[in-house]
């Protein structure tokens, strides 16, 4: 039993080995297990941690089993369930948000769009589309240079290239595309690293805004254009008295530049005679705003004195005098121009009356002279023709008066031709200053322009001249005449239009014009001497302005006189002139004499019989047509008519001339009349007239008339 | 740990600890006060003086969407604020 028992515990103890071992076994397999469960969570754990973000687990810090109390896969899976979460809802909010940002961008009055960093487009609103070249579709993908521009923006001009190179918001202003106009701003857009990713271009279409700048521009041109060419003297002061701006009428009379001007005070230009009482005006329209006249005088920058006239008005805003505007005008040139309408009336109204006198002594003189002249050849006494010669020189005497009084005649029209007003002046005054004291000489400034003139009547305005000179000087003395070309730009000499004129300047030595006399002396009948007509310089005056031009005085008691002449230079050359026959021409032919004197008639026809021809008479128009047509159906028909252009009452010259026409187209007429200044006379052909025959004339003019007129015309080639 | 509440706000001391046990009781706070964070005003404060949380803990929570702020305070540790951001 002892043995049986001792070898059952043997096996017994065997068996309990075997198990341990196979326990320890286990055990240790459990041990390598947990162990290899533990690094695998630690390992996901530190996964997941890092993808968070944060450091790993560290093992001395966080024990086996306290992590596995801690459970950091469910705390992180939990944390990834709350991130994706709030993935979803950032999502969401980046949608609403692009919508959002889509509606604006649709919504904004301009056009937008969004190119990447190559130029090409991402996205753009419908204010855009117009400003595409190719269609819709073709645009995103293209470059904005494809899409927009064609190409026609240079590289370095190119808005989206210098973005690129600038890097900073760039804008161009009034780009011009097809016809409109756009302010561009274009914006890069920057990731976390500072590259450019995108550039946004917003066009802005200023096309209304620019039009109505340029509207608003020329608007301006315009007012600164009426502003700154206003004859007045313009200026607007502030309240201090400084003066703001001014127009250039106001600095060419005071002679300031711009800049000059306002660095003036108003009481610069202010004569200080008139100082205190601008003052009380200047402080008084400030406070009440009344505009008022004034009358002051200015001192130009060279001290000369201008005598002005203007309305002062003040600007106010809120209720504050901002600024004072002046219109001021130089009264010396009104008074000037006023001076100049009375003596035109003036010779108006006496060349009416003279004009109508001078007519009928013309028609006396007519009769008087021819008769003369008849009586000259018929009487063989010596004595008597000595009387009669007498009476001839005489009636030439009446016949030159007769010239004068006729100037002042109302539209009276010289007979012009081009001529040169030197050669003139050296026929004409050497032969009236003959036997005088005086001498002359003669300066001239460049070379001196024709001018168109009745050489007749300018002849006669130079020997007045002349004369007045010479008389000036009783002691003798030196005349100087001074020619030269004067160019008006402005109307800066009324009444003389702007343009070019030969000025003639004629100054003497003499005792000169008292001042009170010097605003009279073109007046008629107006003389200082004791024998004097009055009619010298008035008649002079009048020749001149009858040629447009313009006749002037300036004169110092003691230190001489200057007369002025301006005439305009003329666009012709001048013609040659014909030679001047002075006996009276024989002829041959019929001649019919119209003219209301009988006087006149007589004479005509005693001086044509005299000199070969056969006439007819008629002492008005109709009874002239009915002459001539009787003749023309007789067979004996006239080769010329003399037509007197007045007959008072009857049908003159003018109708006549008309009416023959009618029955023989090819008639020739010579006009005649007293009224030697009539357009007519100096337009005789322009009224179908083929001579003109002023009167008086002498039988030498009327022979030398009629034989011309009665010439045919040459034929057209 | 300490952990103590007022009103709106809930108060953990941990101090002593060292991340990322810091990072995950805090991770583990904030989803459990996920509710009260986001719809009742709630904010987690949070009292370390382990430097490196200043760093991971408003990481992790912004990416969770919340705001985090980091304060260091007289005493010798830091405070961190958790709240969800104004809607």
């Amino acid at each position: 039993m002892h043995e049986t028992d001792t070898r059952t515990e043997e096996k017994s103890l065997a068996e309990l080995r075997k198990e341990l071992g196979r326990l320890q076994a286990e055990n240790q397999r459990l041990r390598e297990h947990e162990e290899k469960t533990t690094r695998y969570i630690r390992q996901k754990v530190n996964q997941l941690l890092s993808v968070i973000g944060t450091m790993p687990l560290d093992p001395d810090e966080l024990d086996d089993q306290t992590l596995l109390q801690l459970d950091p896969i469910g705390i992180v899976s939990d944390t990834f369930q709350h991130i994706l979460e709030h993935h979803r809802e950032t999502n969401h909010a980046l949608e609403v948000a692009r919508d959002d940002i889509r509606a604006i961008v649709d919504s904004v009055g301009e056009g937008v769009m969004v190119l990447n960093n190559r130029g090409e487009i991402q996205t753009y609103n419908r204010k855009m589309t117009p400003l595409f070249v190719a269609p819709e579709s073709e645009i995103t993908g293209q470059t904005c240079r494809q899409a927009v521009c064609d190409g026609a923006t240079g590289e370095e001009a190119c808005l989206f290239n210098q973005v690129m190179k600038r890097r900073k918001s760039v804008r161009t202003r009034s780009w011009e595309c097809r016809g409109r106009f756009y302010d561009v701003i274009g914006t890069p857009i920057v990731d976390t690293g500072g590259e450019i990713v995108r550039v946004v271009l917003l066009y802005m279409d200023v096309t209304r805004r620019r039009k109505s700048e340029q509207a608003l521009q020329e608007s301006e041109d315009r007012f600164r254009d009426l502003f700154e060419n206003a004859t007045d003297m313009l200026q607007s002061i502030d309240p201090q008295g400084r003066i703001l701006v001014v127009n250039r009428a106001w600095r060419e009379t005071l002679g300031y530049s711009e800049e000059e001007a306002t660095a003036l005070n108003m009481f610069d230009i202010i004569h200080p005679d008139f100082h205190e009482v601008c003052r009380k005006k200047f402080e008084q329209i400030l406070r009440d705003g009344r505009e008022f006249t004034s009358n002051a005088i200015f001192l130009s920058k060279t001290g000369r004195k201008i005598h002005v006239e203007g309305r002062v008005n003040c600007k106010f805003v809120d209720n504050k005098p901002v600024a004072l505007r002046s219109a001021f005008r130089d009264i010396a040139q009104r008074r000037r121009l006023e001076e100049e309408i009375r003596r035109t009336q003036k010779l108006e109204s006496v060349g009416l009356l003279a004009g109508g006198i001078a007519h009928d002594f013309n028609n006396l003189l007519t009769g008087i002279i021819g008769n003369i002249l008849l009586a000259k050849l018929k009487s063989p006494n010596r004595e008597v023709l000595e009387l009669l010669q007498n009476t001839e020189k005489a009636s030439y005497r009446a016949q030159e008066l007769t010239r004068q009084l006729l100037t002042f005649a109302k539209g009276g029209s010289p007979v012009k031709e081009t001529a040169s007003v030197l050669d003139i002046i050296q026929e004409v005054v050497p032969f009236v200053l003959s036997g005088s004291k005086s001498t002359w000489r003669l300066e001239t400034e460049g070379e001196i322009p024709p001018v168109d003139v009745d050489t007749g009547q300018f002849s006669q305005v130079l020997q007045n001249l002349i004369i007045n000179c010479d008389q000036a000087m009783p002691g003798g003395g030196t005349l100087t005449i001074g020619v030269a070309v004067h160019s008006l730009e402005h109307d800066t000499i009324p009444p003389l239009e702007p343009g070019d004129y030969v000025r003639i300047d004629i100054r003497d030595q003499g005792i000169g014009i008292a001042r009170e006399y010097l605003s009279r002396v073109f007046d008629p009948y107006f003389t200082t001497k004791k024998k004097g007509s009055g009619l010298g310089l008035a008649t002079a005056y009048s020749i001149i302005r009858n040629h447009n031009g313009l006749m002037t005085v300036d004169s110092e008691p003691g230190q001489g006189t200057t007369m002025t002449v301006f005439l305009p230079v003329s666009s012709h050359t001048i013609s040659v002139p014909q030679p001047d026959s002075r006996s009276a021409p024989r002829g041959s032919g019929r001649i019919l004499i119209m003219d209301d004197d009988d006087i006149v008639r007589e004479v005509a026809a005693q001086m044509l019989g005299h000199l070969g021809y056969e006439t007819g008479e008629a002492a008005d128009g109709e009874e002239a047509v009915q002459e001539y047509q009787q003749a023309m159906e007789s067979g004996r028909p006239y080769d010329g008519v003399i037509l007197d252009l007045t007959v008072p009452g009857r049908m003159g010259g003018k109708e006549t001339i008309a009416r023959l026409r009618e029955i023989d187209p090819d008639v020739r007429a010579i006009v005649s009349s007293g009224y030697c200044n009539d357009p007519i006379m100096a337009e005789y052909k322009a009224h179908g007239f083929a001579g003109v025959v002023p009167k008086p004339y002498s039988m030498e003019k009327l022979g030398a008339t009629v034989q011309a007129t009665l010439q045919p015309p040459p034929k057209p080639e | 740990m300490k952990e103590s509440q007022n009103t709106n706000n809930i108060v953990y001391d941990i101090r002593g600890q060292i991340c990322p046990s810091c990072l995950l009781f805090t991770l583990r706070e904030v989803n459990t006060k996920r509710h009260a964070l986001k719809n009742e005003g709630v904010t987690i404060i949070i009292k370390t003086d382990n430097r490196n949380a200043t760093t991971t803990i408003p990481e992790a929570v912004a990416n969770m969407g919340y705001l985090a702020t980091v304060e260091k305070r007289e005493e010798g540790y830091y405070q961190i604020e958790i709240m969800a951001p104004p809607q």
